[in-house]
């Protein structure tokens, strides 16, 4: 299967992008000698590195003013359009599902978002990807070329790029411009980084602490226990805690040694953010709650005076 | 300024236990029985657009809003709660196909409802919704309309000469832009979570107008259908089981299942940290 990687080097996450691409293309048996890396960039600087991270050998390196998606679809329309390609590869994190839909309608391909495995068949791919609300997993045959893929969030581990012999071209596509319908653009960097991502021990708060300033109490005993503090969705949208700390499908997928969960359900959703953990603790009011089952060990109480408890006892 | 906000009414899938999850020669779980909620990242978008019309008035700039969702009669309670919080137009394309995996279906029939219904500056949409998890229907509206397109949009502001303020998430930070319309927006994780409530006086005095009903087939479905059959298919479907032996500490007071679970689970593991 001949297939492309498009890559956001213009982004501090790109190795990440790398990392987890390599990890795919390896878990799903793709050749790397079939394959091509297009890496998006806007710092000169940082070419070495970027080329160095490609999955194949073969890349093509193409100098952006800003990773502005408009502009980038363009920019890949123009540069593939001859090219008789089975399968683009996109990243897990957004851009790489926005990408992947988009392009696949401008070339007349199919797509599929944050999918997990592939299987290559004559006739067409067959792709498995999370569905209803993570609950279930979807088995679906593509048969339309190209297949325009984006791969799910921790689908994979990451795995270090080997090689070595990278050739490379670059291209400057600077003046490419598809978004003249921003008239200021303001980019404000994170305040700080919630470092969940790399925790090895989590405390993961959901909705049932109930008010904000639980929320900071929390972040203090997660501190006294060596933790990372993690929310679940209706935390980060009631604005209790920041939107980078939210965990699951639709924010950060940990993989901690040790994690505690308390007042939070267990939605499919959600716990596809922890379900990576080596252990997991729930502490909860609610017997029946999903957590229950989907935990090592497990509390039935409120779980503010147990955290007050083992504060007492560290 | 135009604004069309397309929601979806999902069933409550929390709310099906274990044995719910049997699936059907469609390839389908019954979900007729639980009860349909707004999906999350729509109900973001509808609350964020009721905002942004608050505070557009501020601007002397009036904002005509129309919902839309596609789908069956129970969604309609979800457009009366609309007319109430002042949505002057609300519009529901009666769907029974199953296009629970075909968001090119859905996109199309938006696209065309706004080429050639009812022409929008913008069209709003969460990100993505259960049952189907495709997250690509606000992407291909963008694409059929030959809009731009905002993704991970968490606030919408008025700005000066009929632009909007579009605050999203990027990788590393927030984006602030200043933009022209038309564009498409997809609401993310957005700190806007619950639609507000209408007051009693404005569901007596709004919620009562007639829902606009559209037959789908107006819009073509069939060969919209045919034409997703021939380029992908659903054709497996199975639960995914994330269960652990979940023990259950026991205890007469909370200082008993504290000191238990870290004697005998936590200890340890916290001193290997
Ligand atoms: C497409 C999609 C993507 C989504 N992505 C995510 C995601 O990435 N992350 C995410 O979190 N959600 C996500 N969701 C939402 C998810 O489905 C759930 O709605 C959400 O996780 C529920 O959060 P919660 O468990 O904190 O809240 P609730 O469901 O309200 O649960 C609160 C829990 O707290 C318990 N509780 C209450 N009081 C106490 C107390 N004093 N002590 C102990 N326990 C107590 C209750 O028993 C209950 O179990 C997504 C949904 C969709 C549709």
């Amino acid at each position: 299967m001949k297939f492309t990687v498009i890559l956001n080097g213009c982004s501090d996450n790109f190795i990440l992008q790398a990392e987890e691409i390599n990890g795919f293309l390896s878990s799903n048996a793709l050749n790397l000698s079939r394959g091509h890396t297009i890496i998006f960039y806007c710092e000169e600087n940082s070419k070495i590195e970027l080329m160095a991270n490609a999955p194949t050998a073969s890349v093509e390196l193409i100098k952006v003013k800003r990773y502005q998606p408009e502009n980038i679809l363009e920019i890949l329309k123009q540069r593939t359009i001859n090219q008789q390609m089975d399968l683009y590869l996109f990243a897990s994190d957004f851009t790489g599902s926005e990408l992947s839909v988009r392009f696949a309608y401008r070339i007349a391909g199919s797509s599929l978002v944050a999918v997990n495995k592939l299987e290559i068949e004559k006739d067409g791919l067959i792709a498995y990807k999370a569905v209803y609300s993570n609950h279930m997993q979807g088995v679906f045959k593509l048969s339309k070329k190209p297949y325009c893929i984006s791969i799910a969030k921790g689908c994979t581990d990451l795995e270090a790029v080997l090689e070595k012999n990278h050739e490379a071209i670059t291209e400057d596509m600077m003046d490419v411009v598809k978004d003249d319908f921003i008239k200021e653009y303001d980019f404000v960097e994170e305040e700080r980084v919630s470092g969940l991502a790399h925790a090895k021990f989590m405390l993961v708060a959901g909705n049932g602490v109930k008010q904000k300033e639980k929320v900071k109490r929390l972040e203090e005993i997660a501190k006294s226990l060596g933790a990372v503090l993690g929310v679940s969705r209706p935390v980060a949208t009631n604005a209790w805690a920041p939107l980078n700390q939210l965990v699951g499908v639709s924010g950060v997928m940990a993989k901690p040694e040790l994690c505690i969960a308390v007042a939070v359900s267990g939605a499919a959703a959600f716990f596809a953010g922890i379900e990576k953990s080596q252990y997991i603790i729930a502490i909860n009011t609610d017997k029946g709650a999903p957590i229950v089952r989907c935990a090592d060990v497990v509390i039935i109480d409120d779980y503010e005076s147990i955290l007050e408890e083992l504060l007492k006892i560290k | 300024m135009k604004i069309l906000v397309c929601f979806k009414t999902v069933p409550d899938l929390e709310m099906l236990s274990e044995e719910d999850w049997a699936v059907d020669s469609n390839l389908a779980v019954d979900v007729s029985f639980v009860k349909n909620i707004l999906n999350c990242f729509d109900e973001s978008a509808l609350e964020m657009t009721l905002k942004l019309s608050e505070y557009s008035e501020s601007f002397n700039e009036s904002l005509t809003l129309t919902a839309l969702t596609i789908g069956d009669k129970k969604a309609e309670m979800f457009l009366k709660t609309l007319y109430a919080l002042k949505f002057q137009k609300a519009v529901r394309i009666e769907n029974n196909e199953d296009v629970r995996f075909f968001p090119e279906v859905i996109a199309a029939v938006i696209a065309q409802y706004v080429e050639k219904i009812n022409n929008q500056d913008v069209v709003v949409l969460g990100r993505q919704s259960g049952e189907g998890d495709n997250a690509k229907t606000p992407l291909l509206v963008a694409e059929m309309l030959g809009w731009p397109c905002i993704t991970q949009v968490i606030n919408i502001e008025p700005s000066q000469e009929e632009r909007l303020r579009v605050t999203s998430m990027v990788e590393g930070g927030t984006l602030i832009q200043v933009i022209d319309t038309p564009c498409v927006l997809s609401v993310g994780n957005a700190p806007v979570s619950y639609l507000r409530v209408p007051t009693l006086k404005d569901k007596m005095s709004y919620g009562k107008r007639a829902i606009e009903v559209l037959n789908i087939n107006v819009f073509n479905i069939a060969s919209l259908l045919n034409k997703c059959y021939h380029e992908y298919q659903l054709i497996g479907l199975e639960k995914i089981s994330n269960h652990r032996a979940g023990i259950l500490i026991e205890g007469a007071t909370t200082a008993e299942k504290a000191k238990k679970l870290y004697d005998h689970y936590l200890k340890e593991r916290l001193e290997k940290q």
